[in-house]
């Protein structure tokens, strides 16, 4: 089953693809352009709190609620 | 060949790659140990360059600072790109890290389509094959039609590899011309970059598809996972802030290496030395001026390499540590918590823990802060509530005897630190950046990098703390000689008087705004002499804390945020330091105690 969510409202352990970056500011953007959080990306949450963290292929990334919400995920289950 | 004025000009080679992908580490084993450190040019950022030989080649290798894309972000980022454009490099060494790969393919692409001559290094084959992370070189050498080389840098592996790739291209190609796109962009145009970024990221994945997999994205060390762990992870950050700062600047440094310096090297041996020789000197006021009360040689000298010199290089390694295990990022991760209720981001963290080992070092690192609001509070916090390593190690030695005054002096600032930004945050216009940072895996620091590390630091520090504490030396003999400094403390006196301190401490409360440290060295004299009651270390300490930074941070804040915001800093923070020290005599005297 396939589900759409916003990052931020995923929790610790949950995968999912990034289908959309919701935002328009162009720094924001580049700043997670940069750190691969691209459409097409799959991404792990490994934790929530006190910012969200998750995997990019090998590498880690902290990002605030704020930040987070603007990434739109397709849940994978398993 | 190219001849120049002066000699031949070796070709350039320049490093370039995100940050910590290893680029400091091949650098160092290009150039073997004659590298100089130094400000590029018109910026505060560190740039290393030094002689490599390649295949009995003499070449030029520029170690740049970590970018993620060739339109900067960041000043750091903005210089690496004025490196490639104004040293026209002959060679410009790519390095990533080859576990993320995909991500980092882009930047190769775009330093091709600016028309560099790369060459790909995948370095930390080491790691990625441990997480199964499969690569096929040849094939991507070929697709990419550059050379790619496999490495792992800390063990030594591929340098002599690259040597030879390095040579090849001297030998095979004319230097190419680049060309850059601006600094800075129109709307539109950041349209087009970021079309185009993800363009290059697209046809990223093409190339490496059937040629590299990610292998096991979920394997981690332990360490990783606790320093990330809800609970364990905070209290890590805070045992690594208590054994860094506390016990190694605090105790090791202040405590037993001043101990050593200041108390025998100096005081038993050196001093009364000097003191035998300079009274061979004919003209009285030189020898004031050399071994007098305040001078160069017994209050300059002895300050700066006694006291500052142990504390400042104990902080200096431990930060290096820090740094270079990969950590820092994790500590602003968990300190985000703390600093968004006063309106900073965990980004903060840096120029903030900075400012426990030289505040005047941290001023410059405010520029890694995102917005110029940010930039603002930080620098007033620091100037405010943030002691400097010298401060710090004599504070916590004079209070420490005394459990009790040393709560209440940490009660007392970190209560300023926290209602002052609050404060901020509410006036400053603006909102604060979001948190967002890459967390690098954890990683044992080499020992060599980290000595070099600190030597570079502390040798920047000399350069720049040993000629202000002569000036002060010779500022105060001036004003002693003359007699002004007598009515300069004896303006203060009345002032200090309100503070129910003794009037010796408006000396000191002066020598706190030539340098923090001197006059928290001032006061710890004082101290061993035994002439302050409990009471009035603690208010002296406290307002010497809080007072003004040091002239040489105040010098920089002048420099980075201009006259204006520093003279408003320094206003607020006198105010806010003769406030809270009176405040805090007032409650002291209450009669519940």
């Amino acid at each position: 089953m396939q589900k759409i969510v916003s990052l931020d409202g995923c929790s610790a352990g949950e995968t999912g693809k990034i289908v959309a970056l919701a935002t328009g500011n162009y720094t924001i953007l580049r700043k997670l352009l940069s750190m691969g959080l691209v459409p097409g990306v799959q991404i792990r949450v490994i934790r929530c709190r006190p910012s969200i963290v998750v995997q990019v292929g090998h590498s880690k990334v902290a990002l605030e609620e704020c930040l987070a919400a603007q990434i739109t995920l397709v849940r994978i289950d398993g | 060949m190219l001849w120049q004025r002066g000699g031949i000009s070796l070709k350039a080679v320049v490093l370039v790659g995100n940050p910590n992908v290893g680029k400091s580490v091949l650098f160092y084993q290009l150039t073997g140990n004659y590298a100089t450190v130094s400000n590029y040019p018109g910026t505060t950022v560190e740039v290393a360059h030094g002689q490599a030989s390649v295949e009995g080649r003499q070449v030029r290798v520029y170690d740049s600072p970590g970018i993620y894309s060739l339109l900067p972000l960041s000043e750091d980022e903005a210089l690496t790109k004025r490196l490639l454009l104004e040293k026209s490099p002959s060679v410009v060494v790519h390095v990533v890290d080859a576990k993320n790969l995909p991500r980092m393919l882009p930047l190769t692409l775009e330093l091709q389509a600016c028309g560099f001559p790369v060459i790909l290094v995948l370095n930390m084959m080491d790691e990625a094959k441990k997480l199964g992370v499969k690569i096929r070189r040849e094939e991507l050498s070929s697709r990419l039609g550059i050379a790619v080389v496999e490495a792992a840098f800390v063990h030594g592996w591929g340098v002599d590899v690259l040597r030879r790739e390095i040579a090849k291209q001297l030998n095979g190609r004319l230097t190419a011309r680049p060309f850059c796109r601006p600094a800075t962009m129109p709307e539109q145009e950041q349209q087009v970059f970021i079309a185009s970024a993800l363009q290059r990221r697209r046809a990223a994945e093409k190339i490496l598809e059937g040629i590299y997999s990610y292998g096991d994205l979920r394997r981690g060390a332990w360490l990783d996972r606790l320093t990330l762990h809800p609970v364990l992870g905070l209290l890590f950050s805070i045992a690594v802030v208590y054994a860094g700062f506390y016990l190694l600047v605090g105790r090791l440094g202040a405590g037993i290496l001043v101990d050593l310096f200041e108390g025998v090297l100096f005081a038993e041996i050196i001093i009364p030395w000097l003191t035998v020789w300079v009274a061979y000197l004919p003209w009285p006021s030189v020898r004031e001026l050399l071994a007098g009360d305040f001078g160069i040689l017994t209050m300059g000298f002895r300050y700066a390499f006694g006291i500052i010199m142990p504390m400042v290089g104990t902080f200096f390694f431990a930060f290096a540590f820090l740094e270079d295990s990969g950590y820092l990022p994790r500590l602003a991760y968990w300190a985000d918590g703390l600093l968004r209720k006063i309106g900073l981001n965990g980004r903060a963290i840096i120029p903030l823990t900075l400012g426990f080992g030289c505040g005047t070092m941290a001023v410059v690192a405010t520029r890694t802060l995102e917005s110029k609001r940010e930039r603002i509070a930080a620098t007033f916090l620091l100037a405010l509530a943030i002691p400097c390593s010298a401060q710090l190690g004599l504070l916590l030695a004079m209070l420490s005897a005394t459990p009790f005054l040393l709560l209440v002096w940490c009660l007392v600032v970190f209560s300023v630190f926290i209602i002052a930004g609050s404060l901020l945050n509410i006036l400053l216009p603006g909102k604060r950046a979001a948190f967002f940072m890459e967390l690098p895996p954890l990683r044992m620091p080499k020992p060599g990098a980290i000595l070099q590390k600190t030597l570079a630091r502390m040798r920047w520090y000399f350069m720049e703390v040993v000629p202000v504490f002569i000036f002060i030396s010779i500022l105060l003999w001036l004003l002693a000689g003359t007699g002004l400094l007598g009515s300069l403390v004896a303006a203060l006196v009345p002032l200090v008087g309100m503070l129910g301190l003794p009037p010796e401490v408006s000396l000191i409360f002066l020598y706190g705004f030539f340098r923090r440290d001197y006059g928290a060295a001032g006061l710890f004299l004082l101290y061993r002499s035994e002439s302050l009651s409990g009471e009035q270390m603690l208010v002296a300490a406290v307002a010497l804390t809080l007072f003004l930074p040091c002239l040489a941070q105040l010098t920089m804040m002048v420099r980075e945020r201009g006259v204006p915001v520093a003279a408003a800093i320094i206003f607020l923070v006198t105010m806010t330091a003769f406030a809270a020290a009176f405040l805090l005599r007032l409650a002291l005297a209450l009669p519940v105690w």
